[in-house]
């Protein structure tokens, strides 16, 4: 595999599994704004710690077998391009949804998640994108 | 994915050129291995320019190295 679809598969999987355990831990009732903006807040760091040391490892092992890793040609911008088009889409599906929910007197907690949910699914259909548009050609 | 109908001969191209890399060829004209490799395996059309780099690199003509199946 690619050193970009390397990336895009370790972004992917760090990122459905450190959301994944934080909606499962928040959608049990009753949690307070404070564990919530604490517990979110925490999940978002602890995950770019996650993202900084899954992209060194796969870029140690990059060099170490000689992979290319910083030369970005045409075919890698056309992917990066249709993957964040991607990625817009889904926000966007979502999002008109948010003005909805915010009026039908939503809790900030779940209106917080939802909007949460929805950038983890923009960003998990983004590096989905890549991934597939890497391994398929582009 | 579906595959593109402009084909190529630079696996022929590389075998002549005195048995190219697909990463000697990816240096030379500009472009990473896997793009390459795509192009290769008809899954990627080059854009015009990347197209004249690779044929420049084997020093032939655009329309020998590169085809188009209508």
């Amino acid at each position: 595999m690619s050193y970009t679809g390397q990336r895009s598969l370790a972004a992917l999987g760090a990122i459905l599994l450190m959301y994944g355990a934080y909606f499962v831990w928040a959608a049990a009732p009753g949690r307070s704004v404070d564990a919530v903006s604490s517990r979110m807040a925490g999940t978002v760091l602890f995950l770019v710690i996650v993202l900084v040391v899954l992209e060194i490892g796969i870029a140690i092992n990059a060099v170490r077998t000689g992979q290319t890793t910083g030369l970005a040609d045409e075919r890698d911008r056309l992917i990066a391009a249709r993957s964040a088009r991607n990625g817009y889409f889904a926000v966007f599906s979502g999002l008109w949804f948010m003005p909805f929910l915010a009026l039908s007197g939503a809790s900030s907690v779940l209106i917080a998640n939802c909007l949460l949910g929805l950038m983890v699914f923009a960003e998990a259909v983004h590096f989905a994108s890549r991934a597939i548009y890497d391994r398929c050609g582009g | 994915m579906a595959t593109t109908r402009v084909t190529n001969k630079l696996r022929v191209f590389r075998f002549n050129a005195g048995e190219m890399t697909q990463a000697e060829l990816a240096d030379r004209s500009g472009l990473t291995r896997q793009t390459i490799i795509a192009i290769e395996q008809g899954k990627y059309a080059p854009s015009l320019e990347a197209a004249f780099r690779i044929a420049l690199v084997f020093n032939a003509p655009l329309e020998s190295v590169f085809g188009y199946e209508a």
